[in-house]
């Protein structure tokens, strides 16, 4: 790693790492408000009218389904404060400011670079290409970690403007490390396909296509059992925190056998580091666009 | 005995698909050696200088600094290199300070000589961000950072680009003096009168290959003469000149004593006839501005 480097990414990067960081926390604390009303006014009163079968069946039949599957609610109660509160780690909120914060990252280490020309300056210095990777990944090291652990600090400091009954925050910080896991998978498939590119944009476009390509296949599985198979192809489908977070179930089913989802993330992430150093070692460098 | 080279190529080939952008270039740049690379856009400069500095695989061939191979060995090649893009582009949310020792602590070696100095010789606010800069003052900076990395080898690539003419001339003088400290350079530039200034040695590359390859000092001995003939010579060429015809009009590039040449035309019946220094600028017009035969004797 070179700490001249890393200490450069960082500085570029404090703005946007506080606003992400920001904006996590800012969700995760509203969702306990969230929680709070549901589980405390809004569900109480509606049980007091209907069971909580026929609610379920109401609210998730159908084109609910697909509400559902957004919310990866397939086993969450949502009379229950923990398992509400635990939607709020896989709500496509905090997911797309993953996913752009993974993929910004990605696409501008190395593509982003090339096409701004300042790749060349970087090596035209005595530095080498393995360690530009080595250093990234080191910042993705810290930043990942500390945006993920922001979701946790939202739910914390939610907990203590909306204090909510019988809440042990411990579990939740499996959910965070499914979080760390899931924004280093998505970030290893950018950096990969980065490592082959030399135009930022054109990086992004590959990478959002084949990640919400899998996504659309995830949610897709979830509301056709035909299509229920092919999930495990799609990153999205090992990101299912509730599950570690309310069961500390760790493992999914794949094909018959059950497979450590956090493995599975970090494998990806650590095949897309490796791909796109032994790559970017490999290939010519050619002048900026 | 020679010096062994700082700089040393041996067929160095780089194919882009079935696009050869540098054929079988064969260079050698002694220490203390300022090294000229002429050409126009697409001659292959910029690829020869990359791969030198281990950006690009050549696809044949190899090139060698101090020993080192460009490729396989390119962080040690980098540490005695100091290289100024020709498409400059920095990181314009760093100062031009923090460029410096940004550049320096990637070198792994705290900057050498006098800041300060140099930015006043340059006439340059070194605490401004270079967002605010010209591409003039930006290209500053960068020569800045090559001039204080004290590398044995710098690679100037078109460095008086967007510069203004007070500044060439600073640059110039700058390249005088890296070249009586020891450094070698390896300058490529479009601007002919720059080159015949500072450089000991061009080389003149077409369409990827080295077609030329002489010393400033020969250069400046070497004449261009005009002639008419009245019919068509018949006499063989003395040696070492150079002969370009276009039917009776010939023009003859003449390395050495003129006399051989003078007796020759004296045994042919002649029009017109002028003599004058060749220069540079004639020789790289010979190849790059006209499809003229070219014959040598």
């Amino acid at each position: 790693m070179s700490l001249t480097l890393f200490l450069k990414i960082l500085r570029d990067l404090r703005w946007p790492l506080l606003g992400a960081a920001f904006l996590l926390t800012l969700f995760e604390g509203f969702w306990v408000k969230i929680t709070d009303r549901f589980t405390n006014e809004v569900i109480p009163a509606i049980l007091k009218k209907i069971p909580y079968n026929d609610l379920f069946q109401i609210l998730f039949e159908g084109s609910g389904k697909l509400f559902q599957a957004i919310l990866g609610g397939e086993s969450v109660n949502l009379s229950k404060t923990s398992d509400l509160l635990s939607v709020g780690y896989v709500h496509p909120l905090p997911q797309t400011i993953l996913m752009i914060w993974a993929l910004g990252r990605g696409a501008s280490a190395i593509s982003g670079e090339i096409e701004r020309g300042t790749m060349e300056l970087l090596v035209s210095q005595p530095i080498p290409r393995w360690k530009i990777i080595t250093t990234n990944f080191m910042v993705d090291l810290v930043t990942i970690p500390t945006l993920a652990f922001c979701m946790l600090l939202g739910t914390y400091l939610g907990t203590i403007l909306v204090p909510l009954p019988n809440i042990d925050l411990v579990p939740y910080l499996r959910g965070v490390l499914l979080a760390i896991a899931f924004a280093f998978a998505m970030s290893g498939i950018t950096y990969a396909i980065s490592s082959m590119g030399r135009s930022r944009w054109r990086v992004l476009a590959w990478t959002f296509g084949i990640i919400l390509a899998m996504s659309i296949l995830n949610l897709l599985g979830q509301l056709w059992d035909t299509l229920g198979p092919w999930r495990p192809i799609a990153i999205h489908y090992y990101f299912q925190p509730q599950y570690a977070i309310l069961k500390n179930q760790w493992t999914l089913p794949v094909a018959g056998l059950q497979v450590n989802a956090l493995a599975v993330m970090l494998g990806v992430a650590g095949l897309g580091y490796a791909f796109a150093l032994w790559r970017f070692s490999q290939r010519d460098l050619p002048a900026p666009l | 005995m020679p010096p062994t080279p700082l700089v040393h190529a041996t067929g160095l080939t780089k194919d882009y698909g079935h696009f050869r952008a540098l054929d079988h270039l064969d260079l050698t740049i002694p220490p203390g050696e300022v090294f000229g690379l002429l050409g126009p856009n697409g001659s292959g400069k910029s690829t020869a200088i990359r791969i030198m500095l281990g950006m690009l695989r050549p696809s044949a061939g190899t090139a060698q600094i101090q020993g080192h191979d460009c490729w396989n060995d390119s962080v040690a090649v980098r540490k005695l290199v100091s290289y100024l893009p020709g498409e400059l582009r920095l990181y314009d949310n760093l100062t031009g300070i923090q460029l410096l020792n940004f550049l320096a602590g990637l070198r792994g070696q705290p900057i050498a000589g006098d800041v300060e100095k140099l930015s006043k010789r340059f006439n340059i606010d070194i605490a401004r961000p270079l967002s605010q800069l010209s591409s003039g003052m930006k290209r500053k900076i960068a020569l800045m950072a090559v001039i204080l990395a004290r590398t044995p080898l710098a690679i100037l690539d078109e460095p008086t680009n967007t510069l203004d003419p007070t500044m060439r001339d600073e640059l110039l003088d700058q390249i005088r003096e890296a070249r009586d400290r020891g450094q070698t350079i390896l300058f490529s530039s479009h601007v002919l009168h720059e080159v015949e200034a500072v450089c000991h040695r061009v080389g003149i590359l077409r369409l990827g290959k080295l077609v030329h390859l002489q010393s400033l000092d020969d250069i400046r001995a070497r004449r261009r003469v005009k002639v008419q003939f009245q019919k068509e010579p018949t006499a063989p060429l003395p040696p070492r000149v150079i002969a370009e015809r276009n039917q009776l009009n010939w023009l003859l590039y003449i390395d050495g004593e003129l006399q051989p040449t003078l007796e020759w035309l004296a045994n042919n019946q002649v029009n017109e006839l002028s003599i004058e220094p060749e220069g540079l600028s004639r020789i790289y017009q010979r190849y790059h501005a006209n499809d003229t035969e070219v014959v040598s004797s």
